[in-house]
Order: C-alpha cells, then structure tokens, then sequence
C-alpha cells in the first residue's frame, strides 16, 4: 500500500492580518483571498479499487471594511462604511475524462471612489457583483396573442402589489410553489419571475392561467 | 432602488429575434440596463423590475455602426448573434 498526499495552500488569511498590522487598522479597506487546493492519491492493489483520488478547492474571500469616521464621543463609529462591491464564484466543468475538468475562479472588486463612482449606476454594480454571468431563467420570444396574455397577467399582478393587496398575492406564490415574502415589492417580483419563467408558449400559458384562476377568478 | 433581473437568451438566436426579446422582456420586466453573456451557451440582459416599461424598447445593435440620430446609448457588452459572440450596444430609440 502507499499513500501519497500534497496539499498546496496560499497565504491568504496570513496576507490579511498582515496588512492589517501594516494599516495600523485604520481607516483602510482590507480585501484577501485564500485559496486552498488538495489532493489526496491512494493507491492499494490488493482490492477492489485500487486506486483513489480525492480533490478539495477550499475557497475564501474576506474584507476588512472599516468605518469613514470613528468620531463619536463614546468612541463609537459615525457614519457609514467605506464603500466597496464584490462578487466571487466559483465553477467546475467535470469534462469528459476524470481528473480532466476545467476549474474557474472568478472574482471581481471595487472599492473606495472607484465604488463610490459605480455606486449610482445599477450596469456598472452588476457587472462587479455578478460575476457568474448565471441568469435566473432561460426565455424565449412567444407568439404575439401569448405575449399579450404575458403582459395582462403581469399587469394583474403588478396592480395587486399596488394595491397593497398581500392576501392575494401569497396566494398567488402559494399556487407557484413560492415562500411568501413579507416584504410585498419582493414577493410581487418573484411572482413575476416565476410566470416569466413558466409562460414559455400557448400551453404553458394556458396551465398557468388555469392554476391562478381559483385566485384571480379570471382567464389570461 | 433598483432590482436587477439577469434573464438569459440562446446563443443560436439572430439579431432580430434578440430584439423581438427584449422588447417581450421590456413589457414585463421593466427596462433594458446591461447586455453581456454566460461565457458559453447564452446571451444574458439585464432589466430594472422597479422602472416602468418604457414606451419605445430598447434595441440591440453591433458595436462600431452608425446610431439613429437621437437614440440614447444603454449599455455595451458582448452578446451572442447566431451563435456569434459580438461586441454590441444597447440604445434606445426616441
């Protein structure tokens, strides 16, 4: 039998204490990652799988995020925080031969006036914070009578949020397998997105109109 | 405020049926704000659920091309068109 382990691990969690040391702790913003990868090979002929292999990525990103002021009588903080955006993902493509995947690590950061720039530009904060480029759903354009009845049902929906009208829609979310959400402008969204996502055709359209009716007492 | 709703499109789609999608998406879930793309198999838009559909929806152009006087520049970023990745702007018409 034989046993044969490496382990390679970056000093992340050793460069943020560090840097803090360095700072002073003060009024800067710290931003570390660590990355920790191991791999484990064991190898015993005499059964029947003789050969094991263990992989592990270990995966951690950490930010120091001090306050502007500190300029309370007490001591205590006044103010916000320094700004700061970040999004980080990680993603494993198996491939088709063992041990021959692609693993991608993407991280993405703002921070200071470069955040405080981005700040009042949803695009530019989502391009920082969705790193994984990952939609909620996948759509498709539909027919023009389908779209229509898309666009009532949404409307009857939106109207219902408007209208402060909570019951109906948890009962709607409820119909959709959704947690209701106390939150109304919350939960009206992923009611929209759900629909969005379920309407795909004239069928589906139908189904959904059918599920709904028992609350809406309407046909879309 | 605003809620970002990143919805996703397939590459093989040309550009006039991307376009017929946005507008589709528009009508339920508000303005067109980012273009970009999933790396591999998609197109993904990005809507602000908390605005209004606009009156007139945003189109897709590619990059480089001349704009129709008085549209006003969305967003840019790379998108599929017919399984292309093409770098494009996102205006929106008067």
């Amino acid at each position: 039998m034989s046993w044969r382990p490496i382990t390679l691990r970056l000093v992340g969690p050793v460069t943020l204490v560090i840097t803090s040391v360095l700072t002073g702790c003060g009024h800067t913003l710290v931003f570390a990652e660590q990355t920790g990868f191991n791999l484990s090979i064991i190898a015993k002929p005499s059964e029947a799988t003789p050969l094991n292999v263990n992989i592990g990525l270990d995966r951690t990103v950490a930010s120091l995020v001090p306050p502007i002021h500190e300029n309370t009588p007490q001591g205590g903080v006044d103010g916000e925080g320094v700004n700061m955006f970040a999004g980080f993902r990680a993603n494993y493509d198996p491939g088709t031969q063992p041990l021959a995947g692609d693993l991608q690590i993407r991280t993405q950061f703002a921070s200071g006036q470069a955040a405080l720039a981005i700040a009042g530009s949803p695009p530019a904060v989502l391009q920082v914070v969705n790193v994984s480029g990952v939609p909620l759903f996948t759509g498709v354009v539909v027919d023009d009578t389908t779209q229509q009845r898309k666009v009532k049902i949404n409307r009857y929906v939106r109207n219902k949020a408007a209208t402060n009208d909570k019951t109906t829609l948890n009962a709607i979310a409820s119909k959709l397998g959704l947690a209701p959400d106390p939150d109304i402008v919350k939960e009206r969204n992923a009611i929209l997105i759900e629909m969005g996502k379920r309407a795909r055709d004239k069928t589906s359209m139908d189904e959904l109109s059918t599920l709904l009716k028992p609350v809406t007492n309407e046909d879309f | 405020m605003a809620t970002l709703v990143p919805i996703g499109f397939d590459k093989v789609e040309p550009l006039d049926k991307l376009n017929d999608f946005v507008a589709q998406q528009e009508e339920q879930f508000g303005p067109l704000i980012g273009i970009g793309n999933d790396g591999s198999t998609q197109t993904v838009l990005t809507f602000d659920m908390d605005q209004d559909s606009p009156t007139n929806h945003a189109v897709i152009v590619p990059a480089g091309g001349a704009l129709p006087p008085g549209s006003t520049v969305i967003c840019q970023g790379a998108v599929f068109i017919a399984g292309n990745l093409t770098d494009a702007t996102g205006i929106r018409p008067i």
